[in-house]
């Protein structure tokens, strides 16, 4: 056992150090484009200060403004996209992401404060149209060729293919303005003290839920849909087929020969859509006035505020390539058929 | 006395042109200690039959008529809850055509037994275990294959898996249907004498279902010859090896060479379709007569076989 | 005149990590006119067999020689005058052709037919293989598996080949018209001198192409490497390599007659990966000695060629 465990355990550490590696070698691969694409950028320092800010709001202070220019001069030294965005790279591998240039603070505050938030909504968003989705999907799925069945597909495949813009802007609207149910910006009502209290909870749960909403609506379909297609699919099967004919009782099928069955390519897209969200969650952030890294990025872009915007990308670049990586790790644990490494 | 009767099975498919027959008026009786041989080609209804004798013909599919007697009881018509309880792999159990996937990939050997078992009211585990690892090794593998998954073995090691798990109430009957298809010959000897075996040791009885006739033959007591969903011959087996009665029998027998014998005999059977009016064969019949065209013919019994055929209709018993 | 000669042909298959040999080390000639049977069990590499001598498959080391000439620099001519007859008769058409419009391309191309001629050869090639020409408008969903088996033909013959390699071509029919597909194959063998590569794991059936075609030589493939090669029933009633008897007494028992020679020393087991060293089948052989792990036999004729340390 262990003569066979030791080149076993020697092959899954090259294996995992090769994907590591490939993940780390795609992550600084794209921070190096991104950021010789946003250098290219034609405006010069100066003009692009004076687009960005306000004449007056450092008419008054001529030593902000050189500073200013001088800092942003520093941001790209050797007017060498390559050696430039080495530099910068070498400066994010020690966690500095540069000064922000509208608020004159580290990029890495800005985005310490508002990441908990879109990590906040964002998950819960997805777990719960996952889970929601897939036992949808399923039950859906058992009622293959009904009217239930094809008048709940025509509603889900309508509601998939409705941007979040339109329907976060509704749920704004009517839940929010209208009704007044729910805030309508912010992450928390500025009467309660941040901590670990009931009112501050509550007034968080009550802030997230109309952007926890629309990020589930918006997921709930595309899982709905693919859930039933697996479902239909997995149904079919003749390992199905004989457990019914061994007479296995029907929760025990559902749950262990279809559901098992019919979720594993589910999950893949699971990992993967948890890295992707972050970049979906820019609109609902932004509609919803929500304080999180969407928000911010649209902002940073409206500005051109780029050591921000390149601040955030990485973030966004990273979940993607963690979030594939877990995928490819984790697979193996729920199929059998899949050792690690193939 | 009868282990079990088939009377007058009728099972029909909904298509989209319309009702289909696949089984028609098929009635036959398998005796304790029996193996029948159920020949027929492709898409003859055998398996289709073989779902009925389980109770597990599913819509499209539907028993327009027809009665399964095991030991008397209709098994067609009892609840469900007392099929599964007292007659479904306690006393019949199945294995099925297709096996390369008929495991479930995500669960180990082991959990398929388990499931099994509790289905049919065996609570305890380790009994369930105990039982899998002697009936593993009457199929001659080894038990450490019960924390394996499907995928990890051969064809010919699924199939005995199959046959096993088939085994674990240690039932009066056993439905097999193409249980060696597609395996390699040194295995489908394997298999047929661990079947053989089994149902000299038990006296367990066996309904086994194949397209190949040397096959059929090889394990048999009895052969039922099918075509278009009907019988064609039914009878003992040595008896129709020698003197094969119905017109399709007798072709068959003749067109399939063997490692020993006379091959100028050998002779293909004329490809056709089936006719859906009277006699299923007529088509491909080398004695094909007009009153076979748009009449069916009935079963006759000749000298305890049963036939049905019209060039034995003067001759009825 | 050799037609097909195979010079320590070897293809190298990567299959979940590991390395397989789908034919290894085969040397053979085929003289013009000559029929041959291969004969193994699955994944011996029958079929990779027939797509090297098609051209279809490209060798990993070794030579393969068409007519003399090396079959990378002769694929013009491989491609009209080898065919390829395929196991599964159905899937091998053009699902959404017509049987006419599958076939007649090539019968313009390799035929040079024009015009109403066309449609006559047509009729002419269908009625060769025993297909009524009015079927020639169906689509292969239309046709049971013996019609389109004999379609199949039809098309491989639309070129005019030399060589028909036919693989398992009535595995996948019903047994009670097998025969009926191999009189004519062996018929079209015989009308046009074709040279017939007829592959099939069973050896009733074999036995019944070499009483139709008399005196074939056949092959024993095992593991990619030819175990034995002679006279067909000398093979069968005299097999040699501990392989064939396996083979011979187990489909022998299964009629119940023969005798059990090696069954009875042999313990049943199923063996995925063959060794790459020595001789494939010594996991399973009753009679292995050190010397079959370590490197694969010369040929010994004792009376026909046999690949084993027994006879060398
Ligand atoms: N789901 C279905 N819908 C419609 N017709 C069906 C269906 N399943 C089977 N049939 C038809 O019923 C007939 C009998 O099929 P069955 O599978 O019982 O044949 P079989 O003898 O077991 O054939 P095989 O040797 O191919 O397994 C065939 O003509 C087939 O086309
Ligand atoms: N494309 C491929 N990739 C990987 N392995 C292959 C491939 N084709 C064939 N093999 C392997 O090569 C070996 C020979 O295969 P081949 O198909 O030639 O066998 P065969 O004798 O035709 O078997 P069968 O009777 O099952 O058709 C087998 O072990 C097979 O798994
Ligand atoms: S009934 Fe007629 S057609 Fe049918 S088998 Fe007998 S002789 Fe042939
Ligand atoms: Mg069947
Ligand atoms: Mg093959």
């Amino acid at each position: 056992m262990l003569i066979k465990l030791k080149p076993f355990l020697l092959y899954m550490l090259k294996w995992l150090a090769k994907r590591v590696g490939f993940s780390i070698i795609t992550i600084i691969i794209t921070i190096m484009i991104s950021w010789a694409l946003i250098e290219y950028s034609p405006e010069s320092p100066a003009n692009f200060i004076n687009s960005v800010l306000p004449p007056n709001s450092i008419a008054g202070k001529p030593t902000l403004r050189l500073e200013l220019e001088q800092y942003l001069m520093t941001l790209k030294p050797h007017g060498n996209p390559l050696i430039d965005s080495l530099q910068y790279l070498w400066q994010v591998l020690h966690g500095n992401l540069g000064i922000d240039i509208i608020s004159q603070v580290p990029v890495t505050t800005i985005i310490a404060q508002a990441l908990p938030w879109t990590v906040f909504i964002v998950t819960t968003s997805i777990l719960i149209s996952y889970f929601l989705g897939i036992r949808l999907g399923m039950k859906i799925g058992y009622k293959r060729g009904t009217k239930v069945d094809s008048s709940l597909m025509s509603l889900f495949t309508v509601t998939r293919s409705i941007p979040v813009y339109i329907s976060g802007a509704l749920l704004l609207f009517f839940l929010g303005f209208e009704l007044g149910w729910f805030p309508t910006g912010g992450a928390f009502s500025i009467n309660v003290t941040p901590g670990f209290n009931i009112p501050f909870i509550l007034s968080v749960i009550k802030h997230a839920f109309l952007p926890i909403l629309t990020l589930t609506l918006a997921n709930l379909a595309g899982w709905v849909l693919h859930m039933r297609a697996n479902t239909i699919y997995t149904l079919g099967e003749d390992y199905v087929s004989f457990a019914e004919i061994r007479g296995i009782n029907s929760n025990n099928i559902e749950t262990k020969y279809v559901g098992r069955n019919a979720i594993l390519p589910l999950y893949t897209s699971l990992i993967y859509t948890i890295g992707f969200s972050f970049g979906g969650s820019i609109f609902v952030e932004e509609i919803f006035s929500y304080p999180g890294v969407g928000h911010l990025l649209y902002n940073a872009i409206q500005y051109n505020d780029y050591p921000l915007e390149m601040g955030i990308f990485i973030i966004l670049i990273a979940s993607v390539v963690v979030g594939i990586l877990l995928a490819d790790l984790t697979y193996s644990l729920l199929d059998p058929r899949v050792k690690v490494g193939e | 006395m009868s282990l079990l009767e088939v009377e007058d099975l009728t099972i029909s498919y909904k298509t989209t042109k319309g009702k289909f027959l696949a089984v028609k008026h098929l009635s036959f009786d398998i005796k304790k200690g029996e193996i029948i041989s159920v020949i027929g080609e492709s898409g003859s209804g055998k398996t289709t039959m073989a779902k009925a004798l389980v109770r597990a013909i599913k819509p499209p599919a539907n028993i327009d008529s027809g009665k399964v007697l095991l030991n008397g009881n209709n098994l067609l018509e009892i609840s469900q809850n007392k099929f599964v309880h007292d007659f479904l792999w306690v006393k019949v159990s199945y294995v099925p055509q297709s096996s390369q996937n008929s495991l479930n990939p995500t669960q180990k050997i082991i959990e398929h037994f388990i499931d099994t078992g509790t289905s049919h009211g065996l609570r305890d585990k380790k009994e369930i275990e105990d039982r899998a690892v002697k009936l593993l090794q009457l199929v001659r593998l080894p038990k450490s294959i019960l924390q394996s998954y499907p995928h990890q073995l051969s064809g010919g090691m699924k199939q005995r898996v199959l046959i096993a798990l088939s085994l674990l109430f240690e039932p009066e009957l056993i439905i097999m249907d193409e249980p060696v298809t597609a395996l390699d010959i040194a295995t489908q000897r394997h298999i047929l004498n661990i079947i053989k075996e089994l149902n000299e040791k038990n006296r367990t009885s066996i309904i086994f279902i194949t397209h190949e006739i040397n096959l059929a033959i090889y394990l048999a007591t009895k052969l039922l010859v099918m075509y278009g969903g009907e019988l064609m011959e039914f009878g003992d087996r040595e008896k129709i090896e020698k003197n094969p009665l119905h017109p399709y029998t007798i072709s068959l027998l003749s067109s399939v060479p063997k490692l020993f014998g006379d091959l100028s005999k050998i002779k293909p059977v004329t490809e056709g379709k089936i006719n859906s009016k009277g006699c299923p064969f007529f088509y491909r019949c080398p004695n094909a007569m007009s009153i076979c065209e748009n009449n069916e013919p009935e079963t006759y019994t000749i000298e305890g076989d049963k036939v049905r055929c019209f060039l034995y209709g003067a001759n009825k018993a | 005149m050799e037609l097909i000669r195979l010079e320590k042909s070897t293809v190298v298959f990567e299959n979940e990590g590991r390395k397989v040999y789908g034919l290894k080390d085969v040397n053979l000639r085929i003289n013009e006119g000559e029929s041959i049977l291969v004969l193994g069990e699955s994944g011996a590499g029958k079929t990779t067999f027939g797509r090297v001598i098609v051209g279809l498959q490209k060798l990993t080391k070794g030579k393969y020689f068409y007519r003399g000439k090396d079959y990378r620099k002769n694929m013009k001519l491989l491609r009209k005058e080898v065919q390829y007859v395929y196991q599964d008769p159905i899937s091998a058409l053009n699902q959404s052709k017509t049987i006419r419009d599958s076939i007649l391309p090539s019968i313009k191309k390799w035929r040079k037919v024009r015009g109403e001629k066309l449609e006559e050869e047509l009729d002419n090639l269908l009625k060769s293989v025993e297909i009524e020409p009015e079927l020639k408008n169906r689509y292969p969903y239309q046709l049971s598996g013996g019609q389109a088996q004999r379609i199949n033909i039809a098309r491989a013959l639309s070129t005019n080949p030399r060589v028909l390699v036919a693989d398992e071509p009535v595995t996948m029919l019903d047994a009670s018209i097998r025969v009926g597909i191999v009189d004519l194959l062996t018929s079209l063998k015989n009308d046009r001198g074709l040279n017939l590569i007829m592959i099939t794991h069973d050896l009733a059936l074999a036995r019944y192409v070499n009483y139709r075609l008399g005196g074939m030589r056949s092959i024993v493939i095992y593991g990619g490497r030819i175990v034995e090669e002679g006279n067909f029933s000398e093979i069968l009633s005299d097999p040699l390599h501990p392989y064939t008897k396996f083979l011979v007494e187990s489909s022998e028992d299964l009629e119940g007659v023969g005798s059990q020679e090696i069954l009875k020393k042999m313990v049943y087991q199923e063996t995925n990966d063959l060794p790459l060293k020595g001789c494939p089948f010594a996991p399973r052989c009753p009679f292995v000695r050190d010397a079959c792990l370590n490197s694969f036999p010369e040929v010994a004729e004792n009376p026909h060629r046999v690949f084993c340390y027994i006879y060398s």
